[in-house]
């Protein structure tokens, strides 16, 4: 096995291969810097660049895309306040907060070092796990994967501490959000308003934008101040990159909670961020998580990146994609005849070694490059409000305009702005909303599967009860543990420190 | 006080409200919140009769858990609100004082409106040389330096369409045809 790795490297390591390495992380990391846009934007161009290419050399360019995307959204998420991709909504309420305190460079260090080491992790468990991943994904039939959706919907209890039945009712609105649309089992079409729009349900892209960028606009025009509040940039890149490197057991545990969650079929993504930021926030002793601390900026990322390598184990073993930007990769594999399925261990090694490699050389290239860019990057949250704000609307606009090329999206993006800027004034926090709209149409959908095919009998299945439990158990943390008054100012989960 | 108390006041002050407005502002917005989200409830609720039975369950037992906890916010907070508006006088700037955020919606509405009518290059070139109008009027060096940030953004706007395949806004009416 080893000897076939190396083989595999030496065949990746070929120039003209690390140079459609190299194109296809250049890409990445364009459509993970522009609020959005995502992994599957960028799969969509290369796709037809791909067809006719050697499986290796195509296979590792599209791989290259789709690891480093996760990495350059973190640009958006410190600086702006908004999320990149949907990999990156957690990183935001950290990452934004230290933005403020004129300590973007240390975490855009701390963030892009988090990427490297998240994908790196994922890329030796995608090259391990292949090999016995097969029994943990058939362990997860369609009840334990609704139970998961409540496990992170209960995290909502961890997010939105001191203010839990606030964040329940945000996360409630999210789940009615997410039910717009066609219904999973019927096909009957919910809260519609008759418009042919929103047949297809929200774009999450558009619900995190309006949520998060609006609000945070409105308050840097308002205030007439930088990001950074007029204080001084403060912090290096370096700094960021020590953090990193000084909370590596916090880096292991969220690199494998996003390898775990990214095996899983059917969560994807959008969730990986969440639950690595609400295991961090509950675990971490004295945390000051919500008001610029660097563990917050950490764990997400790492969770991320290290979600690519996990979600890869699905798509080649069994051709299930785990996220939509799989999806499109399980496409390219078609079109370069590739066979997703076990032939991948056998017959195909060559090209699911040449997978692993090219993952992990475009994590550390791409995240190398984010941290040479990252220091004058970072000067953007030093431009007064006033000269950077006009340009802010023209990108959140257009990003908003992506979700389905619609003037309905601008018209969405801003109802939604407006609420969630009623929201921050009336310190609700916000966060929850979005986990209920994330995971509110997977539980739907699982629930139904669920009892579709076991009746009630699946509620006695060992994997529900525990995760049952531990769903429990996060509620009545969330209820008991930490009582007290909650803001919404910045991100709305932090607490007032007494 | 704590460090976020001081902060909020400090936040409260830039803006030109006081703590006593402030709280004033976040009881109001939580009393118009908790109408709004009992709204859409009620709403989805009266919707969903028309639904299949297996197509409302879920809608129905998420706005049932929402009702419940709406309920619960408000009678828990209910008190805190009355006291709150007993103990501050409502400023006659209160209203006033929300003017700059309106400002900043109806600018956003503003550039879309814009951008729908003239079509993206020019709603964007136009919409961001007059918003930079306070930088142009200044030296020379600064109107360079936003002439080029325009430029470069733009620029950048065309090399991702080009790029990317990501396409823009079409204008309602299109200036740039009229033009040609």
């Amino acid at each position: 096995m080893i000897e076939a790795a190396v083989d595999a490297l030496a065949v990746v390591l070929r120039l003209d291969r690390l140079a459609f390495i190299f194109l296809g992380t250049g890409i990445g990391l364009m459509v993970g810097i522009i609020p959005g846009l995502g992994g599957v934007v960028g799969m969509s161009v290369l796709l037809p660049l791909i067809f006719g290419m050697d499986p290796i050399t195509g296979i590792a360019m599209l791989v290259a895309l789709t690891a480093v995307t996760q990495t350059a959204d973190t640009f958006a998420s410190v600086l702006l306040g908004v999320p990149g991709t949907s990999g990156s909504q957690a990183t935001i309420l950290d990452g934004y907060a230290m933005s403020q305190q004129g300590r973007s460079a240390e975490a855009l260090g701390a963030g892009f070092s988090a990427s490297i080491l998240g994908g790196l992790f994922g890329a030796f468990s995608l090259f391990v796990v292949l090999w016995v991943a097969r029994p943990i994904i058939l362990a997860f039939g369609s009840p334990e994967l609704f139970m998961l959706s409540l496990l992170g919907i209960s995290m909502v209890a961890i997010l939105s501490r001191g203010a839990t039945v606030r964040g329940l009712i945000a996360a409630s609105l999210g789940m009615l959000l997410s039910s717009a649309g066609v219904a999973p089992m019927v096909a009957d079409f919910r809260f519609t308003f008759g418009s042919f729009y929103l047949y297809s349900g929200y774009k999450l892209a558009l619900i995190g934008l309006g949520l998060f960028a609006i609000p945070e606009l409105i308050d840097l025009l308002v205030r007439n101040t930088s990001i950074s509040r007029g204080i001084a940039l403060s912090g290096s890149v370096w700094d960021g990159v020590r953090s990193t490197l000084r909370n590596k057991p916090l880096v292991l545990r969220s690199s494998g909670i996003g390898t775990i969650v990214g095996i899983i079929p059917g969560l994807g993504g959008s969730v990986v961020d969440w639950i690595a930021y609400g295991t961090a926030k509950q675990t971490i002793r004295g945390n000051t998580f919500g008001d610029g601390d660097v563990r917050g900026v950490i764990a997400p990322e790492s969770a991320n990146n290290a979600k690519e390598g996990g979600a890869l184990v699905p798509t080649i073993l069994f051709g299930i994609p785990g996220s939509s930007t799989m999806a499109v990769f399980l496409g390219g594999l078609v079109l370069m005849n590739v066979t997703p399925g076990p032939s991948m261990l056998n017959e195909d090694l060559d090209v699911t070694l040449s997978i692993v490699w090219s993952l992990a050389i475009a994590n550390a290239v791409g995240a190398i490059g984010c941290l040479l860019a990252a220091r004058q990057v970072a000067k953007l949250t030093s431009i007064p409000a006033k000269t950077i704000g006009p340009f802010l609307i023209v990108v959140f606009v257009f990003a908003a305009y992506q979700s389905s090329n619609s003037w309905v999206d601008v018209a969405v993006f801003l109802t939604l702005g407006t609420v969630g800027w009623v929201m921050k004034e009336a310190g609700w926090p916000r966060p929850p909303l979005l986990v209920g709209f994330v995971l509110g149409g997977a539980a739907e959908r699982y629930l139904w599967i669920s009892a579709a095919r076991y009746g009630w009998t699946w509620l006695s299945r060992p994997g529900v009860i525990s995760i049952g439990l531990l769903t429990l158990a996060i509620l009545v943390w969330g209820f008991v543990a930490q009582p007290g008054k909650s803001t919404d100012k910045n991100f709305g989960n932090e607490e007032l420190s007494q | 006080m704590t460090q976020r108390d001081g902060e909020s006041i400090d936040a409260a002050e830039t803006v030109g409200r006081s703590a006593a407005q402030n709280e004033r502002i976040e009881n109001i917005a939580n009393i118009i919140l908790s109408l709004f989200v009992l709204v859409v409830f009620v709403w989805a609720w009266s919707e969903s009769v028309a639904f299949r039975p297996q197509a409302q369950t879920f809608p129905r037992v998420v706005i049932g858990i929402g009702v419940v906890l709406l309920t619960a916010h408000v009678v828990i907070a209910a008190p805190g609100w009355l006291r709150g508006f007993r103990n501050t006088r409502a400023p006659s700037s209160l209203w006033m004082s929300k003017r700059k955020e309106l400002a900043v919606l109806g600018t956003v509405l503003g550039f879309a409106l814009l951008v729908a009518v003239t079509g993206p290059y020019f709603g964007v070139a136009g919409f961001l040389l007059v918003s930079q109008r306070h930088a142009l009027r200044q030296s020379g060096r600064k109107r360079l330096t936003i002439a080029l940030a325009v430029v470069i953004f733009l620029g950048l706007l065309l090399v991702i369409e080009a790029s990317l395949g990501v396409e823009w806004p079409q204008p309602i009416i299109d200036v740039s045809r009229l033009v040609r």
